[in-house]
């Protein structure tokens, strides 16, 4: 389609990158809508390499978070920084460094799926004579290979949504914002796009997630953050969190007569010592063994359903 | 430096020219340009042919004269017509351009591009009218049969085009203005045949006021006029010539030279009738276009106080 986006040799090139800066750190980010408060004082560190789950009931402030960050929206005040660039001030810089997916994929019409990751490398300013072999990587990477000449409209929910990601990552950032990505999917979509994201962060990505799906956050997110009302409530490493707020955590056993009992355990050691008293010393016959969500439990005591 | 395409406008190129739509659209423009045409012919030979009798036998003849002043009208009214299509075709291909991106929820992926707002603006501006020039480009073999029967020059021709492009590029502009401010294409769509309504006929306003207010004897006086010159029409017919009455030569002498020839001019008029009018109409189709665009940009940046 586009045939001349090598990069212009009269532009001056583009600022060095700032690796020894965290891949988004916001100080006292505060966003109002009229006497709103959308996002209150949110100070956060995202290292490099991170998956970073943003969670929050809906009206939390997670996609105005996002937008600040993706530079789509003016804060109000505090101050943002994406991959060491302010987009505020450096809005080309942070945009060559950062993959946005917004919750909804919007239609598309009537292109195809190679010509629409084509047009945004051409839009990014890749290099045409690399156009090919990205659009090949992407669509392996995200499965969507046998539809490269499907029409972007006639694919499914999920198959939009990774290709949604392959568009985040045309022009191969070092952040990736993924604005309620499992939102809708159905549970094998889900399961897919963990697996696609596990396998991003494997090349270096960072990546945060805003979603209020806990279960998926607990299980593929290196760090979480909880809002809500604008508010940044607890945020650390799922343990951290799980140490802050929580002594204990449930443990579920069923046994193969079908009868469940409930255990709470303080931590990992507890947790493995019960097990084997259940199974090595009273020689249960234990089916499942399944520790509760710690996130949830977390989510729960730490939000109020605060409205504003 | 290289020169690149604008992705914006490949982009829509390709979804224009995809859609099943599009040669339905193109076959229905050069019907009504062919009906049009095939009016007007019948109607202007008609009046070129003069009625001669040899001893009592009377029959019609078409001279050469007769003809080359047909051709003439017939290009001339075929002018007004394009222009009239123009402001009718145009909006309706331009103003859902970037509302219509808000409305679908991708407007936001192709912000965030390195795509500059003006690169957006300026690729759905160039994607809506290059295909109202396609669809130009295809009445040229019926604008071409006005050549056969003569009476027009290649300049004339090549005059009148330059002009229309100029038109076609400030409607383009004002309606993609429309489209970058409103969020709702429809609004949009709305607004962009409201503003073109404004250039068409609410620039004869200040004729109507301000001889009132200034207490001219006349409303067709050079200051008058000088508010037409962004008015498509007044700008095709700035640029026309010829003795021969059709819409814009009937305009051109009747206002535009009308007040620029009349008695009793102050010195001030005097000077400003001295500059031709089309050299307005340029100036003012440039300054509207250029206003147009810069707005349409501005509305696109990011990042925003509002969402």
């Amino acid at each position: 389609m586009n045939d001349h986006h090598d990069p212009d040799p009269t532009l001056e090139p583009p600022p060095p990158a700032r690796p020894e800066r965290p891949a988004v750190r916001t100080y006292e980010l505060t966003r109002t809508f009229g006497r709103l408060r959308a996002v209150d004082s949110v100070t956060l560190d995202i290292p490099r390499g991170a998956i970073f789950g943003l969670i929050g009931p809906n009206g939390a402030g997670k996609t105005t978070t996002l937008a600040m960050l993706a530079t789509l929206l003016l804060p109000t005040s505090g101050h943002v920084e994406v991959a060491g660039f302010d987009p505020v001030t450096e809005q080309r810089e942070v945009r060559r460094r950062l993959g946005y997916m917004p919750d909804v994929m919007g239609v598309v019409g009537d292109l195809r799926v190679d010509e629409y990751l084509r047009f945004f490398a051409a839009a990014y300013q890749v290099p045409s004579s690399e156009h090919d072999a990205l659009v090949e990587g992407l669509l392996e990477l995200v499965d969507l290979s046998v539809k490269r000449e499907a029409t972007v409209d006639s694919l499914s929910r999920g198959m939009k949504q990774r290709l949604g990601l392959a568009r985040a990552l045309v022009h191969d950032p070092e952040v990736l914002l993924l604005d309620e990505p499992a939102s809708g999917l159905d549970p094998r979509a889900r399961i897919e796009l963990r697996g696609l994201l596990s396998e991003l962060r494997s090349l270096g990505k960072t990546i945060l997630i805003s979603s209020h799906i806990l279960a998926e956050l607990e299980d593929m997110c290196t760090d979480v953050a909880i809002m809500e009302a604008g508010r940044l409530l607890a945020s650390g490493t799922p343990d951290e969190i799980r140490s802050r707020f929580t002594q204990t955590r449930v443990v579920r056993v069923r046994l193969a007569g079908g009868e469940e009992t409930e255990y709470e355990v303080a931590d990992d050691a507890e947790q493995q010592e019960l097990l084997r008293r259940l199974v090595v010393e009273e020689g249960l016959p234990v089916l499942e063994f399944k520790v509760g969500r710690v996130l949830e439990d977390v989510f729960m005591q730490v939000t109020t359903g605060e409205l504003q | 430096m290289r020169l690149r395409t604008n992705p914006v406008l490949a982009r829509e190129l390709t979804e224009r020219m995809r859609r099943r739509a599009t040669p339905v659209q193109i076959s229905l423009f050069l019907l009504a340009v062919i009906g049009i045409f095939a009016s007007l012919f019948q109607v202007f030979m008609a009046m070129s042919r003069t009625v001669r009798c040899i001893e009592g036998n009377c029959f019609e003849e078409a001279g050469v004269l007769g003809f080359a002043g047909a051709g003439r009208q017939l290009f001339q009214t075929l002018l007004f017509f394009v222009v009239g299509l123009a402001c009718m075709i145009i909006p309706a291909l331009t103003a859902g351009a970037i509302a219509g991106e808000r409305e679908r929820q991708t407007l936001v992926p192709l912000q965030l591009t390195l795509l500059s707002p003006l690169q957006i603006v300026l690729g759905k501006l160039s994607a809506s009218l290059a295909f109202m020039l396609f669809l130009l480009f295809a009445t040229l073999p019926v604008l071409g049969v006005t050549f056969l029967i003569g009476g027009v020059s290649v300049p004339e021709v090549l005059k009148a085009a330059l002009m229309i492009v100029l038109v076609c590029l400030m409607i383009g502009a004002v309606s993609i203005m429309c489209s970058a401010l409103l969020r709702r294409s429809q609004g949009a769509t709305v607004a962009a045949y409201g503003l073109v309504f404004v250039l068409s006929v609410g620039t004869f306003v200040p004729m109507a006021i301000l001889p009132i207010v200034q207490r001219f004897e006349s409303p067709i006086r050079p200051a008058t006029t000088i508010f037409l010159a962004p008015n498509p029409f007044a700008a095709t017919a700035s640029i026309v010539s010829g003795p021969v009455d059709s819409p814009l030569v009937g305009f051109r002498s009747e206002v535009l030279e009308h007040a620029r020839n009349r008695p009793g001019l102050t010195p001030p008029e005097r000077a400003l009738a001295r500059v031709p009018f089309w050299l307005f109409s340029v100036i003012a189709l440039a300054s509207v276009s250029a206003g147009a665009l810069l707005i349409a940009a501005w509305a696109l940046r990011t990042p925003r106080e509002e969402p």
